[in-house]
């Protein structure tokens, strides 16, 4: 992930992480996706691959929500508002 | 190579004449004929033996709500219940997972969803089951712990 001023790059890699978290709603699924022996690592995710999901709505809402928290969480990124910042560490619970 | 009665040891009839009693499957390329017969015959003078205890598998009697393709991210973890009994569809992997939604213990989790987790005998198997269930009810996920 490359940050200038006025955008963030994001690489494969980094696509891949997205996806592993999208797909990870639990945390101990959120662990495996980081351990390079689990089958879920999340660098041996194939981004040519299709990937079908049925599941409520909502629940699209919250995966691409709580994933893309836990990226930027995990990234050393915070959300900032009025001065105030907002830790994103609560989306890995 | 097929054996003859006289070539088994004590243990080889045993246990042939109890897989006979018990309704297993012999294989029987590995026996002649008159070792058959002769185990049979050894086997029906034999006082009844009792009944083998099964691993009981409750979660086959289950129907699952949905098929496991449409229980969210489910189906990722076909791979990782197949590690434990290779022989597992996806069909009984959502009883499976049913199973545990219908019985396994609650706990909060995040955004609103559900875990719950049990033991469940998987191929004679004692295996914990985590299933995460959306607010809504239906199955985000599931997978075995180990």
């Amino acid at each position: 992930m490359k940050i200038s001023d006025n955008q963030i790059l994001l690489d494969d890699d980094d696509y891949k992480e997205i996806f592993s978290l999208f797909c990870s709603p639990t945390q101990y699924e959120r662990v495996q996706i980081y351990l390079p022996e689990s089958d879920h690592y999340f660098r041996k995710v194939d981004l040519q691959e299709e990937y079908s999901l049925n599941q409520e709505t909502k629940e699209f809402s919250v995966d691409a929500w709580r994933s893309v928290l836990s990226f930027l969480g995990r990234n050393g990124l915070s959300l900032l508002r009025d001065g105030k910042e907002l830790n994103l560490s609560f989306s890995d619970e | 190579m097929t054996q003859s009665i006289s070539d088994l040891n004590d243990k080889q009839i045993w246990d042939s004449a109890h897989a006979i009693r018990t309704g297993q499957r012999l294989n029987k390329e590995d026996l002649s004929d008159e070792a058959m017969s002769e185990i049979q015959k050894w086997t029906d003078a034999q006082p009844a033996l009792p009944a083998i205890q099964t691993p009981t598998e409750p979660w086959r009697n289950t129907t699952a709500s949905r098929p496991l393709n449409k229980m969210g991210h489910a189906k990722k973890h076909l791979k990782d219940f197949q590690k434990i009994d290779p022989s597992l569809t996806e069909n009984e992997v959502a009883k499976i997972l049913q199973h545990v939604k219908d019985t396994g213990k609650p706990s909060p989790s995040s955004f609103g969803s559900t875990n719950y987790e049990s033991v469940v005998n998987i191929g004679g198997k004692s295996v914990n089951v985590k299933v995460n269930v959306s607010s809504g009810g239906g199955i985000k996920t599931g997978f075995p712990e180990y």
